[in-house]
């Protein structure tokens, strides 16, 4: 396995990397570049916590224009409604459905899942089916015949990659 | 699935329960539809919801058996991201995701262990600030 394990950065298998429409923007972005910004402003929410709370939020406001290094103040701006963007959108599969479901399917009544977990899969869920569409939508488009409705022939095409994937 | 399709009471349940998926993809696939130009079939909209209702139902099964594995009895974020393991942007995604969860809450999530089990999780907004 050494030999192996040199190049390969990242462990597990082969990581897939699916297909995106790398020109248009359009459609894919919905499921995944939503959070590209989301990205990006990662790290700031431990300087957000640094921020003297004495300090009235105009004031910061005003520190921040002037002073380039107060930045962090923008930065707890910029996060704070991406921070609501990320929680899934509009829920898309409705947590108490969710919930329901989950706990059906567990085999062992007594099997208990915790609030941020059951957040988590929410999303995992949610991600599952935004990629189904959009690489649904992805397909056609390359195909061409972009006129016509997403039919159950599209989903049967992609569902093995997809199934694969999650 | 703990739900027994020969049982009628039991399918009568599951039929419920994917009306209601049925419902909820349906009213995102539209909403797609309208802002992307597209169109979709409602056995489009059926064979997702069944794609997705058996996505859940294995990811179930997966969560239960990766927190026994961990010797719990409540399945924690590590259970779910261990999901996402096959898929690296996935497991990003996750991450992320988790982070800024963990860090609007000052993380408490590992800690927040619901005592009292089901009803718990349907309080879904019971994550504000606290």
């Amino acid at each position: 396995m050494p030999p192996k394990a040199t190049n390969a950065s990242q462990r597990k298998g082969p990581a897939f990397k699916p297909p995106r429409p790398i020109r248009s923007n359009s459609q894919t972005t919905n499921t995944t570049t939503k959070r590209v910004p989301a990205k990006n402003a990662a790290p700031p929410p431990r300087n957000s916590i640094n921020i003297p709370t004495l300090i009235s939020s105009s004031d910061d406001d005003v520190g921040a224009d002037d002073d380039p290094s107060a930045s962090e103040g923008d930065e707890e701006m910029e996060d704070a409604p991406d921070v609501s963007n990320l929680q899934p959108p509009k829920e898309l599969v409705p947590k108490k459905l969710l919930s329901r479901l989950l706990y059906e399917g567990f085999e062992d009544q007594s099997m208990k899942i915790n609030q941020g977990a059951f957040d988590l899969f929410a999303m995992y869920i949610d991600t599952f089916v935004r990629e189904a569409i959009a690489r649904a939508h992805y397909d056609k488009e390359k195909t061409g015949d972009d006129d016509g409705f997403l039919q159950v022939e599209d989903l049967e095409k992609l569902a093995p990659k997809l199934v694969l994937d999650f | 699935m703990v739900l027994n399709e020969s049982d009628p009471v039991d399918a009568e349940t599951i039929e419920r329960l994917k009306s209601a998926l049925w419902y909820s993809i349906g009213q995102y696939v539209d909403e797609q539809c309208l802002q992307q130009n597209l169109n979709a079939t409602p056995q489009f909209i059926g064979a997702l919801t069944e794609l997705v209702w058996t996505q859940i139902s294995n990811s179930c099964l997966d969560l239960e058996n990766f927190a026994k594995h961990a010797g719990r009895k409540v399945v924690k974020t590590d259970d779910v991201m261990l999901l996402a393991r096959r898929s690296e942007p996935l497991e990003n995604l996750l991450r992320d995701y988790l982070q800024k969860m963990q860090a609007k809450e000052g993380r408490p999530a590992e800690g927040a262990k619901k005592g009292k089990g089901r009803p718990a999780v349907a309080k879904g907004k019971g994550k504000t600030k606290q």
